[in-house]
């Protein structure tokens, strides 16, 4: 089922929760809502699933509107960050309590109850009340409960946040193959942006209730629109630094007291057609900066401090009052204090607008 | 030593008083009724002394003529205001106040809530007076009269029962109304966010997933107002004294209260009165512990499974 969301608007009050939001998520699709707490993503969700009425604006399942659906007409399946498994209730009531409710067979129910646990792997714990389960089984019969009626939606609201990394990592994959084995239309609401840059097909980005930006996961790393994106997705994140851009000597420059960098010509056009300021904000991710010998080195800077990741080595680098952070192979050579040389990758720049916020190198 | 003690400082003043006026007093009243102590033999009579004891009373009690009609008005009492007003109205208030407008449900809360701070005499003075006949009776000559119902008489009179049970129940409601309400309100939103999502109507999220999970404050109200009605004669006293007709309105309460402290057949029997309140208060522990069966106190306390991550 294809859903759109037109100029969506939820206010409490004087907050504005959704800020007029368009979406279109396709037939079979996964998207993730991406954001920092509060930005409204919890409420998008309900209002999809007809338990908030919108303010004002539409949404859409495929061509039909369906603002004034109530949520039993919806056919939506959810899970939530609490489980919110029925205590009172054994695995096997919860998750044939939608059933219950449409009034199914009971022989019918069993079954059906059965196939969804077996798929979960919760098959044993049927009848087992949920305070006797651990969080991943919990979780568990939360997607079997959400799965069981064939749902035409998956939502979920940041289904995997209260269990450990371990158990996280092997549930968003479960979750990807579950949806993509069954072909439903799901929204994924995470305030992870690894989890979102890993399942989804493409990411909505909000913040304060407005869609920053919408796009497939490498676009919106390689090519973000706005500095909020910029430095939300992506970790470690973007470094940032002010600059002046110059044109001079047919070609064009970002200049600080530290460094100057010419950049590629055709990126250089593409600004000055974007109107960017004399005053720019680069960014430049960690992983776009090597560490090398003088003679190529953009400018020096001292070592600052060194954080191992395991497989890379994150290092500060201090130069003037800026800093600025690098992914170096593990082990990584340097001693804090020591000065080296380091090199940006020039077609990896970004560079925005600090009064906008917008990408200079966005393509119009 | 002395953190030993100061715990026992501290509570020494409460201990003192329950001792004094619910220890002694309750192992009192419990000898008493083994004994026909009463106004005349007062002085006299060696209460204290286990040769007076005898089961005498008790016979008394379940030999009386009345005995019957007590024990059903005091079921009737107790069990329809209960079913109609303590946990009926109290959770039907509560659930429809905590489905509508947060402020507005709030507010006609507070209202219900009010006639509580009213002085219970003054309360059930003011029933009087809606009750009462024709020219003067608010119900009677507003109400009644106008629409040609009766021939404005004093209500009491005419319908004693229905008085009593709206007296007790409109200010009785109010205890479960805060005790439900509160509990509705502290159950997490999720819950009734995925059940409705499940596809269930309000009621039948009510009912499957909101109703189970206050079932103990209900049990808490339904066992303590038992308790409390089981025991409350005030009212009852003040509308009809257990009248109009001979024990028409008469509770068990009442009967202890008549037959200990009021010269009713001319003497205060004491020892009789103290009878029938312990039988009183062995009826009320035998209602506690139906109702723990009942609602299945045992569920509360099983063995957690949890065996892996
Ligand atoms: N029922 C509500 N009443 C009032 N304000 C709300 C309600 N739900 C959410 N909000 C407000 O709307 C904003 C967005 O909330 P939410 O959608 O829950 O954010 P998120 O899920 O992204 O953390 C927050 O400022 C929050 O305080
Ligand atoms: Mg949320």
């Amino acid at each position: 089922m294809k859903i759109t969301l037109e100029a969506l608007n939820k206010h409490f009050g004087k907050v504005k929760a959704v800020d007029d939001l368009d979406l279109v998520v396709e037939n079979g699709e996964l998207v993730a809502l991406l954001g920092p707490s509060g930005c409204g993503k919890t409420t998008t969700l309900l209002m999809i699933a007809g338990i908030y009425k919108p303010s004002s604006g539409r949404i859409r399942f495929d061509e039909q509107v369906v603002n004034r659906l109530l949520p039993k007409e919806r056919n939506i399946g959810m899970v939530f960050q609490s489980y919110a498994l029925y205590p009172h209730m054994s695995t096997f009531d919860n998750i044939t309590y939608p059933l219950k409710l449409k009034k199914v067979r009971r022989g019918e129910m069993k079954e059906r109850a059965q196939k969804a646990a077996d798929m979960m792997g919760i098959g044993e714990l049927l009848d087992r009340k949920p305070a006797q389960l651990s969080g991943g089984q919990q979780q568990r019969v939360a997607l079997a409960r959400a799965l069981v009626k064939e749902p035409a939606i998956l939502l979920f609201d940041e289904p995997l946040s209260n269990l450990d990394a371990k158990l996280r990592l092997r549930m968003r994959g479960e979750i990807k193959r579950l949806q993509e084995d069954l072909g439903v239309t799901a929204v994924y609401v995470t305030h992870d942006q690894v989890e979102a840059m890993t399942m989804a097909s493409r990411i909505a980005v909000m913040n304060y209730g407005v869609l920053q930006t919408y796009g497939a996961p490498n676009q919106l790393y390689d090519h973000p629109d706005t500095l909020f994106v910029a430095g939300f997705i992506g970790a470690p994140p973007m470094n940032f630094l002010e600059t002046r851009f110059e044109e001079r000597d047919n070609g064009f420059y970002l200049r600080s007291q530290a460094l100057e960098i010419r950049i590629p010509d055709e990126r250089g056009v593409l600004a000055k057609q974007n109107d960017a300021p004399q005053q720019v904000i680069m960014g430049i991710r960690p992983e776009d900066i090597t560490i090398v010998a003088e003679p190529e080195g953009d400018f020096r800077a001292e070592v600052y401090l060194i954080e191992p990741l395991g497989r890379e080595d994150l290092v500060t680098f201090r130069f003037g009052d800026e800093e600025i952070r690098a992914l170096a192979p593990a082990p990584f050579g340097g001693r804090i204090g020591e000065r080296m040389f380091l090199k940006l990758a020039k077609e990896k720049l970004h560079l925005f607008n600090p009064e906008t916020e917008v990408s200079s190198f966005k393509e119009r | 030593m002395r953190g030993q003690l100061a715990p026992y400082v501290f509570l020494s003043p409460t201990l003192v008083l329950v001792t004094l006026f619910f220890f002694i007093p309750l192992i009192m009243v419990f000898i008493l009724s083994f004994t026909s102590l009463d106004m005349t033999n007062f002085g006299i009579l060696e209460w204290w002394r286990p040769v007076n004891w005898n089961l005498d009373n008790y016979v008394k009690i379940f030999t009386n003529r009345f005995f019957s009609r007590i024990l059903g008005n005091t079921i009737m009492y107790v069990a329809l205001t209960l079913a109609l007003f303590n946990v009926g109205m109290a959770l039907v208030i509560a659930l429809i106040t905590t489905h509508i407008k947060r402020r507005t449900g709030f507010a006609f809360r507070v209202l219900w809530f009010l006639p509580r701070i009213t002085p219970v005499v003054v309360y059930t003075m003011m029933w009087r007076a809606l009750a009462g006949p024709a020219p003067m009776g608010v119900l009677n000559k507003y109400f009644l009269g106008p629409l040609g119902i009766g021939g404005g008489e004093y209500l009491l009179n005419t319908h004693p029962w229905v008085f009593i049970f709206l007296v007790n129940g409109f200010i009785g409601a109010s205890f479960g109304m805060i005790l439900f309400s509160s509990a509705i309100e502290a159950i997490p939103k999720d819950y009734t966010t995925a059940s409705k999502v499940d596809g269930a109507t309000t009621w039948q999220t009510i009912r499957y997933v909101e109703l189970p999970m206050i079932k103990w404050p209900l049990l808490f109200v339904t066992t303590y107002q038992t308790l409390s009605l089981l025991t409350s004669f005030e009212q009852i006293m003040l509308l009809t004294d257990g009248g109009p007709g001979l024990y028409q309105t008469e509770v068990w309460a009442l009967t202890a209260y008549h037959r200990a402290l009021t010269s009713y057949f001319g003497n205060t029997q004491w020892g009789y009165g103290a009878a029938w309140s312990v039988v009183l208060v062995i009826i009320g522990i035998v209602m506690a512990v139906i109702y723990l069966r009942v609602f299945k106190f045992g569920e509360l306390v099983e063995e957690p499974k949890i065996d892996q991550l």
